[in-house]
């Protein structure tokens, strides 16, 4: 009925079979009068006369609005200060020597010094190019009695054999060999730094007493790590800070 | 000297292109290009074609004098603003009644709703203020007296509608646009529109019913 009302009833059937119902109830026709001039009350909602002087304030105040000089934001402003003329010229000129000292402070900071040394503690790091070399001193050894593999059960970690070769350094090399079946405890280090760190010696070696003898009684020990460029490769080399051996202890010392 | 006040009004609409006749749709369209073109004098031309019908809706939909006359130059002002996103092959009016119902539902979402409103004591005053002037002015006091007040009593009636249902039913029934229109205006589907205006009739039907019985009895 409300559609009715407004002839908002969508469907030619509906709107058909709409009549003709109403053509035969008299109560319908009656609600169907009753909507319609509940909908027709709607035309007193008129507006009220508006006067000229009405809608002559509201002219001039638009026509005011829109002829107002329009104040650029600040965005607008920062454009048109940045893109005068002027500007651009400076801008151009100033480009070429800009991208320059770009190129060459680029240039100069991407070459690292021949050496850096980090000092902290008792640690010292030295980068030689793609190389770290670190410097651990006052690693401490443990105490080098009995056997090598007593030795070697005491210090800690181990060494992690994996995909790096642990390159022995010269000096150490050639002690292995000449302990060959002697047997020598090389040393290790600490756990703060440790790698226990030996090589061709048989477990069972007895360490001797004079080679116990000739190490420093501190029990303090020089560590250097040589990182090479080749992120598998590292040397690792222990030596005793102190009275260090002016030379190669002869193989007899180990027996 | 408000007849003659009228008289001059209605002559300013006759000399001004008609709005509904495809010859003043064509000459609104003309104007806007005109005005687009940094035209001043085209752009108050179109306003004084219109002024009458926006001022109309925005009346309808908001309730009051003072918020039909905001809403009306801001309507303007919008339509200045967007006049880039116009195309000449577009029905002005359409257009132009977009903006008139976006402003207005803006205006009442700002508020809240149509009341309360900061022009409810000043819409009270000028309506009691309005309808008294009615009523001695006419020549039978008694049917004008009725008159104003089944106006007040529809006028109350459409405020306590929701908003889109008020829409709705002012743009089919009292604007007389058809369903599509009013759907292309609100941005929504047929359906809903029919669905709005059926609801609204109702209770428009209830609320008369309740308070003009209420009188006559």
């Amino acid at each position: 009925m409300p559609l009715h009302a407004g002839d908002d009833v969508v469907g030619a059937r509906r709107r058909e079979a709409l009549a003709a119902h109403l053509s035969d109830c008299d109560a319908c026709r009656r609600l169907a009068d009753e909507w319609a001039e509940s909908r027709s009350l709607l035309g007193l909602h008129a507006p009220p006369e508006f006067d000229a002087a009405f809608f002559d304030g509201i002219r001039r105040a638009v026509m005011q609005e829109i002829s107002a000089p329009r104040t650029p934001s600040g965005l607008a402003k920062l454009c048109a200060l940045v893109l005068r003329p002027r500007t651009l010229a400076y801008a151009a000129a100033l480009l070429p020597i800009v991208a320059a000292a770009t190129l060459v402070a680029l240039l100069f900071f991407q070459t690292k010094p021949a050496l850096q040394l980090a000092a902290g503690g008792s640690s010292m790091t030295a980068i030689v190019g793609a190389a770290r070399l670190v410097i651990d001193k006052n690693v401490e050894l443990p105490q080098l009695k009995g056997t090598v593999a007593d030795n070697r059960a005491a210090s800690t970690p181990r060494v992690k054999r994996d995909a790096r070769r642990d390159v022995v350094s010269p000096q150490l090399a050639s002690r292995a060999q000449t302990a060959g079946n002697s047997g020598a405890a090389i040393g290790a280090s600490s756990s703060a730094a440790s790698r226990a760190f030996t090589r061709a010696i048989s477990p069972d070696a007895p360490l001797s007493d004079r080679a116990a003898a000739t190490l420093p009684d501190e029990r303090k020990s020089l560590r250097i790590e040589w990182q090479t460029r080749d992120p598998n490769i590292r040397i690792i080399w222990l030596t005793p800070q102190t009275n260090e051996p002016s030379s190669l202890p002869a193989s007899n010392d180990y027996r | 000297m408000a007849v003659e006040v009228a008289s001059i009004a209605l002559m300013v609409e006759q000399l001004t292109p008609r709005a509904n006749s495809e010859s003043g749709v064509a000459a609104l369209s003309a104007l806007a290009e005109r005005a687009l073109a940094g035209d001043g004098a085209a752009f108050e031309q179109i306003m004084l074609c219109t002024q009458r019908k926006v001022a109309a809706t925005a009346w309808r939909l908001l309730g009051s004098r003072e918020d039909a006359r905001d809403a009306t130059q801001e309507t303007y002002l919008r339509a200045y603003k967007y006049l880039k996103s116009y195309k000449p092959e577009q029905d002005f009016h359409g257009w132009l009644y977009r903006i008139t119902v976006n402003v207005c539902r803006d205006m009442i979402g700002a508020r809240g709703g149509l009341e309360p409103s900061t022009h409810a004591t000043t819409r009270d005053d000028a309506r009691q203020q309005s309808a008294l002037e009615e009523v001695a002015g006419a020549d039978d006091t008694a049917e004008a007296a009725v008159l104003a007040e089944r106006r007040g009593i529809v006028r109350r009636a459409l405020e306590t509608l929701p908003e889109k249902e008020r829409t709705a039913i002012v743009l089919r029934d009292l604007e007389g646009l058809s369903t599509e229109e009013v759907a292309r205006l609100m941005k929504t589907r047929p359906a809903t529109v029919r669905s709005q205006v059926s609801t609204a009739r109702a209770k428009l039907k209830l609320y008369c019913a309740r308070f003009m019985r209420g009188r006559q009895a």
